[in-house]
């Protein structure tokens, strides 16, 4: 009788993930021109188009740079924030909640707000870079800057959500381990890293994994702060698909854009699922 | 044991890839929600005829001064009316995407739309407005200044009727009259002249730059170029339709163009018209190309410091005769609308010229009438009116394309990868026109 209760999510799983993605893979062999509302078989002629264009390898690189950075930022400072507020502390729960409004806000709202602190002559960030005697940047007009201010604010935004899941895994933890290990002359070092890094060794998995496909497809951000420009210094592959999709309605080619992108999601993927699946087993 | 993993592991990854597919599918744009469609659905298959029961109208707008203008004008008309006009605005981008998935995806949830006038030859040509020639069966009111109604019809100038010009912006060029004076110098009258004072101004007035170009990547950059590239002799397609962006023209327009940046504020490389307008306002910067609507509060006291001292002229020519940009935004009525009637009376209303003026005595209205803009009142507030009509008559519509929008955006990415100093003038012209080349059928 199980199958009642599986039946309502398999449904579900199947009308809205598993055909959207086998109708895009099918559109992908198709040029469409949806403004027209026409349609042509074309076979693999989009990938063909896509892989020789150079702009596509360009948001390639800017993807993959943000997304290994953020996600590195945002794993190790959400560790030790999580770490920094496990300790018994006056006021910890304001404190915890306070960390936690960045994650809470739309991105839209992050990303405007973060516009008016990027402005390069009534921007905060300038006025405070001056006020300790450095020099203005140029965050978003000048291609060296552009994908860092981004990458900043991804950070501070998506920090919270690192924090969260380690903090729950680190209350998990037994005080009577940490104990048991000072009895036996272990460092506060020594603990953490035989002790409270392996421990938290699965949640970090999973973190990396969700903040990975989550940075994967980061759109809003290059949206509202840069546009993909200056040139195209923030078109990130996302980015390179809206425009094929939503600005030219070339629907055929960005279907393939993003079948691509799920491609290449899956190989970074595989890694992290893999290791996943096999510390879920072997407990 | 192992085979199990690995089921796992692919319905694992199918998982991974719908998820990401379901945010590539619907890009976290900030899509506002669609106005609830009232009256309900039930009642909107069947009147095409006369609607008694119209309660209510939406319309889709460019954000900005100009839908704020249009929201104080429809409160008025729900107060004489008793018909509800939603106005949703939204950025240009995604003005786009919504009126075209709008009708093509049959929702029927706006009834008037703001379009920028280059959609227009796309719009016709996919057929996703109502032709209104049945509504204007006497004819266009002649108050309408030509240039403006050519662009509301499809094919250009000739066609039917698909919209009615509602903001009339034509491309202008604005520079400080008392810095000029200062300095001793002449008011420019090409571009070579305007390098020359900007270079002046740069170096004499303190806190103060010769020019500001909107530099952002897309339509921003592409708008404010394209006034030199037509002054240099260039010409974007040619007799038969090849994209000719690399021309000579081109190239040396992009020359002046660079050295217009260094002689501007820091950071132009993302300036849209709000930032050019506050440069101008704030006294930041001496000259500039812009679009009327933007600089509406130049006069304004309370909004500038330079009240008073601002000329308004014609944008300068260099091999060419200046050719006035003329970027209107037109009102249609979307092909999948249910109330084509209220919408096509509201829209006679709107752009009428008592409307019109309120909206440009409001601030982000541009009127579309000649005898808007010869009203002594309006005149008194907004003294460049006389030269905007001037250039509104003698203006020049760009490309007539279907395709204009993707022109635009990879010769907006490439121009703004120019500037940016990513690639050189010639090597990003010549790239960007291979792909517009690329991209024509």
């Amino acid at each position: 009788m199980t199958w009642i209760f599986l039946t309502p999510t398999v449904v579900l799983f199947l009308l809205l993930t598993v055909y959207p993605l086998f109708y895009a893979a099918y559109t992908s062999f198709f040029r469409v021109d949806y403004i027209l509302d026409q349609s042509t078989f074309v076979g693999i002629q989009n990938y063909q188009r896509i892989i020789r264009d150079m702009n596509f390898w360009n948001a390639v690189k800017n993807t993959l740079i943000f997304v290994v950075s953020a996600v590195l930022f945002e794993l190790v400072l959400g560790t030790a924030f999580a770490i920094f507020f496990n300790k018994e502390m006056k006021y910890r729960k304001l404190f915890r909640t306070i960390v936690l409004i960045p994650m809470l806000l739309p991105p839209i709202t992050v990303a405007l707000t973060w516009k008016m602190m990027y402005a390069y002559d009534q921007g905060v960030l300038n006025y405070l870079l001056e006020v300790i005697g450095l020099g203005r940047i140029e965050w978003l007009s000048s291609t060296t800057w552009a994908l860092t201010a981004i990458i900043i604010t991804d950070i501070w935004q998506w920090t919270p959500f690192v924090f969260l899941m380690v903090l729950a895994s680190l209350q998990a933890i037994p005080e009577s381990l940490y104990q048991s290990a000072r009895v036996s002359g272990a460092t506060s070092w020594q603990c953490f890293r035989y002790i409270t890094l392996p421990l938290l060794k699965p949640t970090l998995t999973l973190a990396l994994l969700l903040r990975t496909i989550d940075t994967f497809r980061v759109f809003d951000k290059m949206y509202v702060l840069t546009g993909g420009g200056p040139g195209n210094a923030t078109e990130t592959i996302t980015f390179y698909i809206y425009r094929y999709g939503f600005r030219y309605f070339h629907t055929g080619y960005a279907a393939a854009g993003s079948i691509i992108m799920v491609i290449m999601v899956c190989g970074v993927s595989f890694l992290y699922i893999r290791r996943a699946f096999r510390t879920a087993n072997a407990k | 044991m192992k085979r199990i993993w690995q089921k796992k592991h692919w319905w694992a990854l199918v998982l991974v890839g719908a998820m990401l597919l379901a945010a590539c599918g619907q890009p976290a744009a900030p899509a506002p929600a669609p106005a609830p469609a009232s009256p309900p659905a039930q009642e909107s298959e069947n009147n095409d005829a006369d609607q008694p029961g119209v309660a209510s109208i939406a319309i889709a707008a460019r954000a900005g001064a100009m839908a704020d203008a249009l929201k104080a004008v429809a409160a008025q008309y729900t107060q004489e009316t008793g018909i509800d006009v939603q106005v949703n605005d939204m950025p240009y981008d995604n003005l786009k995407e919504t009126i075209v998935l709008d009708v093509r995806n049959n929702s029927g949830a706006y009834d008037l739309v703001m379009m920028d006038d280059p959609w227009m030859p796309e719009f016709g040509q996919a057929n996703l407005l109502a032709n209104l020639d049945d509504y204007f069966t006497e004819g266009v009111d002649p108050d309408f200044v030509p240039t403006t109604i050519n662009l509301s019809r499809e094919p250009y100038g000739t066609g039917s009727l698909y919209a009615l010009p509602l903001i009339g912006n034509v491309q202008m060029f604005f520079y400080r009259e008392d810095l000029i004076e200062k300095y001793d110098l002449t008011p420019p009258e090409n571009w070579d002249d305007v390098l020359a004072i900007a270079e002046v101004i740069t170096r004499e007035e303190p806190d103060t730059f010769g020019y500001a170009l909107r530099g952002q990547r897309g339509n921003p950059i592409v708008s404010n170029y394209m006034p030199l590239f037509w002054a240099y002799g260039g010409r974007v397609l040619d007799e038969n339709g090849v994209p000719q962006v690399n021309s000579e023209a081109g190239v040396k327009a992009m020359e002046t163009y660079m050295k217009l940046k260094d002689l501007g504020p820091v950071g132009v490389e993302a300036f849209d018209s709000d930032q050019i307008a506050t440069a101008l306002t704030q006294g930041q910067a001496a000259m500039l190309v812009a679009w009327p609507s933007w600089v509406a509060m130049v006069d304004n006291e309370e909004d500038s410091l330079v009240a008073g001292k601002v000329a308004f002229a014609a944008v300068p020519g260099q091999v060419n005769e200046s050719a006035a940009m003329i970027g209107n935004w037109l009102l249609g009525v979307p092909r999948t609308s249910s109330k084509i009637e209220a919408a096509v009376d509201f829209m006679k209303w709107v752009t009428s010229a008592e409307v019109q003026k309120e909206m440009a005595m409001i601030g982000g209205g541009v009127p579309t009438r000649r005898s808007v803009y010869q009203d002594p009142e309006l005149i008194e507030k907004y003294r460049h009116y006389p030269a905007q009509l001037e250039a509104l008559e003698r203006s020049v519509a760009r490309p007539r394309t279907p395709y204009w929008s993707q022109i635009e955006d990879v010769w907006g990415m490439y121009l703004s990868q120019i500037l940016a100093g990513q690639v050189e003038i010639q090597e990003g012209l010549d790239r960007a026109n291979e792909e517009i080349k690329n991209m024509l059928p």
